[in-house]
Order: C-alpha cells, then sequence, then structure tokens
C-alpha cells in the first residue's frame, strides 16, 4: 500500500504536533487538497465539536497554545476516515471539558468500526474509555485485560505520580 | 571591436588606486573598527587573486584547445559549488557532490545554449566568450543554491514536525514538501528578479560597464547585458531547482520520512 493510503487509514497523533506557520484556515484548505484524503466530516465542525472558537481560523497556527495546537491536529485527523487510531496522550494538555469532548468523539469513531490505541496515564481516563488495558511497565508488555473495573487501579499501581496529579 | 581600445594602466596608476585604501583603513582606525587589518588582507588576497587568473586567462587563451576551455571551465564550476555549499549552517553526507554536480549542469547547460544557439561562436571554444559568460552564470548561480540550499535545510530542521503532520494526515511526499520546496526557489531566484528589475535604473551592470569602458558602443554593450541577464535567470533557476530538488530527495525518502538526523548543524567557523 503506498504510504499515503496507509497513513489515512492508520492516523496517528504525535505527542506534540506541530502545525507549521500558516493560519490554521490555510492548513485546513491545505489537508483537504491531499489527493489521498478522504473526510468523514467538516474538520470545521471538529474544531467547534472540541471547544475551539470561530477565531482560531485565523490564527498563525504555529501561535497556537499546546490545548489548542493538539485539538485542531485531533479534528483533523478524526474528521479523516481512518480505519485505525494511534493515539499518543491526546487529552495531556486538555482542560477536562476539552477532554471529555475528545474522549466522547473517539468513542463515536470506535463505535463506526474504527480501532484505537489510546496512550494515557490517567487513570480515571482509562477506565472511562477503554475496552481492554495494556500496561507497559519496564519495558515489558501487559495485556490485555478487559475488566473495565480494574483499569483505574491498574494504571494508578503502575504510575503513583501521574495518578496523584491526575487523579480526583 | 568599435571605437579605440582602452587607455593602459600602468602600475603607477594602479599604486595611485591602491592608495585609496588608506580612506577604509583610516576610518577603521578613527572609528576603532578593528577590521584594518582585515581590510588590508582583503584587498591584497584581491590583487593576488585577480593578477592570478589574469595570468591563467592569458595561458588558456594562448593555448586555443577545447581541453583547456573546457578544464577551467569545470575548475571555476566545482569551486563555486564548493563555494555554495561550504557556508551552510546544515549539512548532509554527499553534499558536496550534490553542489558541484548541479553547479556543473546548470552553468554548462546554459553556456552551451549561449555558445551554439544564440551567439554562435565559432569556434565555440573560443575562450573571449565561453570563459566570461560561463564565469558570470556561475557566480549568480552561486547564490541561488545557496540561498536556496539554505532555507530547505533550515526549513527541514525547523520545520520537521509541521511536515510530519502534514504526512500523518495522509499528504504524499510531493504533498507534504511542496511548500517549502517553493519557498526556498523563490529566496534563491529572488536577488536576480531584483537584478533585472532595477538593471540601468539603479545599477549598471558590471559587464555593461566593462565594454563600455573598453570601447564597445553603448548599445551593442546593452545587448551583451540583456542576453547576459536571461542566461544568468535560467542559470540560477535551473540551479536553485536542482540543489532544492537534489536535497530533499536524498533527506526525505520515497515513504516521505525525513530524515533530518542526516543532517549536522556546521560549528564555528564562519
Amino acid at each position: 500500500m503506498a504510504a499515503p493510503d496507509y497513513r489515512s487509514r492508520v492516523a496517528y497523533l504525535p505527542a506534540t504536533p506541530q502545525l507549521g506557520p500558516a493560519t490554521v484556515r490555510g492548513l485546513l484548505a491545505r489537508v483537504a487538497g491531499f489527493g489521498h484524503r478522504r473526510e468523514l466530516s467538516d474538520p470545521r465542525a471538529g474544531l467547534a465539536r472540541l471547544g475551539l472558537p470561530e477565531s482560531v481560523l485565523d490564527r498563525a497556527a504555529e501561535d497556537l497554545s499546546t490545548g489548542e495546537t493538539v485539538r485542531v491536529a485531533l479534528a483533523l485527523l478524526l474528521a479523516g476516515d481512518a480505519r485505525v487510531l494511534l493515539l499518543d496522550e491526546p487529552t495531556g494538555a486538555l482542560d477536562p471539558p476539552s477532554a471529555r469532548a475528545v474522549e466522547a468523539w473517539v468513542r463515536e469513531r470506535a463505535n463506526g468500526g474504527a480501532a484505537v490505541l489510546w496512550v494515557t496515564h490517567d487513570p480515571d481516563q482509562a477506565a472511562r474509555v477503554g475496552d481492554a488495558l495494556l500496561t507497559l511497565a519496564d519495558g515489558t508488555l501487559a495485556g490485555p485485560d478487559r475488566d473495565r473495573g480494574r483499569f483505574a487501579d491498574s494504571v494508578r499501581r503502575l504510575d503513583p505520580e501521574a495518578a496523584a496529579g491526575n487523579g480526583p | 571591436m568599435t571605437g579605440t581600445g582602452p587607455i593602459h594602466l600602468t602600475a603607477g596608476d594602479l599604486a595611485v588606486a591602491a592608495a585609496l585604501i588608506l580612506i577604509n583603513a583610516g576610518l577603521s582606525m578613527a572609528m576603532s573598527l578593528g577590521m584594518t587589518r582585515t581590510i588590508g588582507i582583503a584587498a591584497g588576497r584581491m590583487v593576488v587573486q585577480l593578477l592570478a587568473v589574469g595570468l591563467v586567462l592569458e595561458w588558456v587563451f594562448g593555448l586555443e584547445h577545447p581541453a583547456a576551455v573546457v578544464g577551467l571551465g569545470l575548475l571555476m564550476a566545482l569551486l563555486a559549488g564548493r563555494e555554495a555549499v561550504a557556508r551552510q549552517r546544515y549539512r548532509y553526507a554527499g553534499i558536496y557532490p550534490v553542489g558541484w554536480g548541479i553547479m556543473t549542469g546548470s552553468s554548462f547547460l546554459v553556456t552551451g545554449v549561449a555558445l551554439f544557439g544564440i551567439v554562435s561562436v565559432d569556434p565555440w571554444y573560443e575562450p573571449q566568450y565561453a570563459i566570461p559568460m560561463l564565469g558570470m552564470i556561475l557566480g549568480n548561480t552561486l547564490n541561488g543554491i545557496a540561498l536556496g540550499m539554505d532555507r530547505v535545510l533550515t526549513g527541514l530542521r525547523r520545520e520537521q514536525g509541521a511536515i510530519e503532520l502534514l504526512l500523518v494526515l495522509g499528504a504524499t511526499r510531493r504533498e507534504a514538501i511542496r511548500d517549502l520546496a517553493r519557498d526556498a526557489v523563490r529566496v534563491g531566484t529572488t536577488p536576480i528578479i531584483n537584478g533585472m528589475s532595477v538593471a540601468g535604473i539603479v545599477s549598471l551592470p558590471g559587464m555593461m560597464t566593462g565594454q563600455i569602458l573598453s570601447g564597445t558602443a553603448p548599445v551593442e554593450a546593452v545587448k551583451y547585458q540583456i542576453m547576459i541577464f536571461f542566461l544568468i535567470a535560467a542559470g540560477t533557476a535551473l540551479g536553485t531547482v536542482g540543489a532544492v530538488v537534489g536535497s530533499l530527495r536524498l533527506l526525505v525518502d520515497q515513504r516521505g520520512r525525513v530524515h533530518s538526523n542526516l543532517l549536522k548543524e556546521k560549528g564555528g567557523r564562519l
């Protein structure tokens, strides 16, 4: 499979995405023009869904805050028709309402048949969104554990510091 | 040649001209610029280099052999190629061969078009035409290559994350690096476009003034200058595009992956 086709189907969100110097509007137009790109929905609607105001369109993408940057990248990624989503801490820089909006949208995509691999340090998030938990400790991957009731505790055990920071 | 030849300069005349450098040296001392020594060395280099090249040119002109002209041309192109990449902030393995190859290819092609298709020099290796034209094309193409390469290599290093995000969203390699390549070519060809825009108004090009000084009728000198501008513009465009595309092909692979680890930042020396 050609690389662009593969990447359109197996979408990856880097932990710290970079959007480049164009305005958000310009970036959206450019991405929409890619020959291999198929969109399930309008990324502009996605921006609103993730809590970004219309005014963000006219700002230089590289001047956005970390949280805004991640949300623009997610809006583009989730509006595409990827079959597999690889998300590296997608909500690490987001406030709780935005994080919930991301979780809801990703869940929607998963219900629509997409496979999602979601990296998180947040035990409650793991319990909220996960269907199967894989734990990575000291280079060893364990799981999958499919008992959702245990997810939060498993993550807390592995990552007490993050749990203390992110927990209720 | 029309009109009379130029007035010959004697060693005494040059000595008077050289004394003008004292103005620069005096200003440097008066304003404590600390450049006195640098000015002296630069002036000395200029005199020695030009005298040496004058002797080499006299020798090659005397040989009247195509191999001598092509050989000198190759040497000039290789030196220009080296100069274009020597001061790059970021470099990669193979940057010198790219510089040499692109410089030689673009300048020889354009000079060839001029010698065979425009001026129709007979024999084509008449060094009076081939060498100065090649020299002018090289001097300008060098700038285009150096500026274009700097933009593209700096851009790959600084904008790698943004390029990779476009790839992640389904861009082909061409779509992902298109803006960077365009930008680099624009940067590389801007000086020659500026040069053409102000030619004759702000600047009197050196070649034209040289011909007028040596007795050529102004309109004839202008015609040559117009041709030279087109040659330079074509050479610069070819060289810049070649260097930008060549660098991108080496640093971004078929699947669009950016290998910025191949870029080494140059330390220290300016």
